[in-house]
């Protein structure tokens, strides 16, 4: 509805919705305070207001990021930092660096100029997407769920968990270690236990 | 996360914070933060969370600490080995599964290893489990005091002694499964059960022939917020059961009345009249449901070869949840050839048909 806006609408309902000046604490309707405010333009993209944002993000090597704030806001952590008034300068992100963060908001991106699966085209692009994006080696793996962890992004997290389970699954725990460089630190005691296990497990 | 202790505590938060291109910083896959693990682990069938939790010593650790929720039942020769293996491990199961498919696995000896490390375990299923006695119910009452789901179906070692033991120490029971246990579920389990187990939602006494009307009477006066029973093959039960379950348990949803051959009209009626002199104590839960919703849904008195029309019409007049109708059979009757007539609200679709049969 808000797209067919006109200004003629706006001359209409401005009376109503846009504040009236002298704001003062007798007419709190009237008045919108500073959240009431990042909040109606969080849920209306195409808000009167003003137009989209960029946000700086700076990663732990010091590389500069801009990103759409649509963008950088699919991470829940940024989104909380933005809300609270952090984000005048840029976002430092310590635990993520400038490789990560690039392919960390190339994800974002992709998913936020997707339109909602409404079509099956947009919905088998976004998953031949994904299933490309986590091919990578298991290092890289690695340091994306824990970005995804810190930032705070619930599809890249689960993306990247099942990506991993499937790759633990039908293994062997030395083909487990083998696939994530994993050291065996097991006494030999321990590992006789282990041992044990999986052949009850199997049998 | 409530039940760690002190220094596991310290450890967790050790793997969790990460200090900005200092020395902390994690790379590798061994200290992977255990909430992460346990993501992943969360994705995996349970044989395969054993496998992982053999990889490294960090990974073992953190699915120790982490695992609330494991099923064994998939094992076909070696569940009581596993289970003497794992339990001193998984010390913060809250569910376990144990259900055995053909052959009766597990020993006591797993069993009382599970209580004297799974402390916190609510829901238990050891059903089919023929080779256990009492002392297993003796060690799961001293170590399993959270216990509020237990399926000991079919376990016909169990005696009713063990039971009464049980009872009087798992007092937050809700869900209780003692098809089949014979020998444990008398008179005298059953009066300790509605005195000791004040929660109880559901039970189910199914082929449990030495049930009576005391016992029952115990659990209706014991237990009000009672809302499943299933009473299949106790064939000593009377109207006076049931007419303490409707004048006593006024959120009762399901009741098994299969081939309990003593059930009269009595009965019935108490059921629907119950309706009527209930309706004041459940006032508020009605604003918030439906009257459809509420009273009984499921009811079964198939073979109670004494019921009339009229008395099974009145019941199912009172509670419009129960249905005859084929997509949501709910009143089963099977057995019961004089009662072919009786329609839910929804067949009245041809009424002349009743008369018709008369």
């Amino acid at each position: 509805m808000l797209k067919n806006l006109n200004s003629k609408h706006i001359q209409r309902f401005s009376y109503k919705y846009l504040p009236q000046f002298p704001i003062s604490p007798n007419s709190p309707k009237l008045g919108f305070s500073r959240s009431q405010i990042a909040n109606y333009r969080s849920n209306f993209p195409t808000t009167i207001m003003s137009s989209s944002k960029t946000i700086v993000l700076r990663s732990s090597d010091g590389e500069t990021f801009e990103v759409d704030e649509a963008v950088a806001v699919e991470s829940q952590t940024i989104k909380h930092m933005i809300e609270d008034g952090c984000a005048d300068t840029s976002i430092p992100l310590p635990n993520v660096t400038s490789k990560i963060l690039s392919k960390v908001i190339e994800y974002c991106k992709k998913h936020v100029e997707t339109p909602n699966a409404d079509e099956k085209v947009a919905e088998e692009d976004l998953k031949s997407f994904d299933a490309d994006f986590v091919k990578v080696d298991q290092s890289t793996l690695f340091d994306l769920i824990l970005a995804a962890n810190y930032l705070n992004i619930k599809s890249l997290l689960d993306l990247t968990c099942q990506t991993v389970a499937d790759m633990i699954k039908g293994k062997t725990p030395e083909e487990i270690r083998k696939t994530f460089n994993i050291k065996n630190d097991f006494t030999p005691e321990e590992e006789e236990e282990v041992r044990r296990e999986n052949a009850w497990a199997f049998e | 996360m409530s039940t760690m202790q002190g220094d596991e505590l310290n450890i967790f938060f050790d793997k969790l914070v990460v200090f900005g291109g200092g020395s902390r910083v994690i790379t590798e896959w061994k200290d992977i933060p255990m909430e992460l693990l346990m993501r992943i682990v969360c994705l995996l069938d349970d044989r395969t969370v054993i496998v992982a939790s053999g990889v490294c010593s960090g990974w073992r650790d953190a699915i120790c600490l982490g695992l609330t929720h494991l099923s064994l039942s998939w094992c076909t020769n070696n569940m009581n080995n596993l289970v003497l293996s794992l339990a001193p491990k998984f010390t913060n199961l809250r569910v376990l599964n144990l259900r055995q498919k053909d052959k009766p696995l597990l020993d006591d000896n797993a069993v009382e290893t599970i209580a004297n490390n799974c402390h916190d375990l609510e829901d238990l299923d050891l059903s089919k489990s023929f080779k256990l006695g009492d002392q297993s119910l003796y060690a799961l009452a001293r170590g399993c005091p959270e216990l509020t789901k237990l399926n000991i179906s079919g376990c016909s070692g169990f005696s009713d002694r063990g039971l009464k033991f049980l009872s009087s120490y798992c007092r937050k029971l809700k869900v209780l499964n003692l098809c089949g246990c014979v020998k444990a579920a008398t008179d005298k389990a059953l009066k300790s059960i509605g005195y000791n187990c004040r929660q109880l939602e559901s039970i189910n006494l199914g082929w449990c022939e030495g049930v009576g009307d005391v016992g029952v009477m115990s659990l209706a006066y014991g237990c009000p917020g009672l809302h499943a029973i299933d009473l299949c093959g106790c064939v000593f039960i009377t109207d006076e059961s049931v007419i303490a379950l409707a004048n006593n348990c006024v959120h009762l949803r399901s009741l098994g009345l299969y081939y309990c051959q003593n059930i009269t009209d009595r009965a019935m009626y108490a059921l629907a009249h119950s309706r009527v002199k209930n309706r004041h104590e459940v006032l508020w839960e009605s604003v918030k449901t439906r009257y459809e919703e509420e009273g009984l849904m499921n009811l079964n008195i198939s073979q109670c070869t004494a019921l009339t029309p009229p008395a099974v019409q009145a019941l199912c007049d009172s509670f419009p949840a129960l249905h005859t109708c084929p997509g949501r059979h709910s009143l089963i009757i099977s057995g019961c050839l004089n009662l072919t007539s009786v329609h839910c609200a929804c067949r009245a679709v041809a009424p002349y048909s009743r008369f018709a049969q008369v």
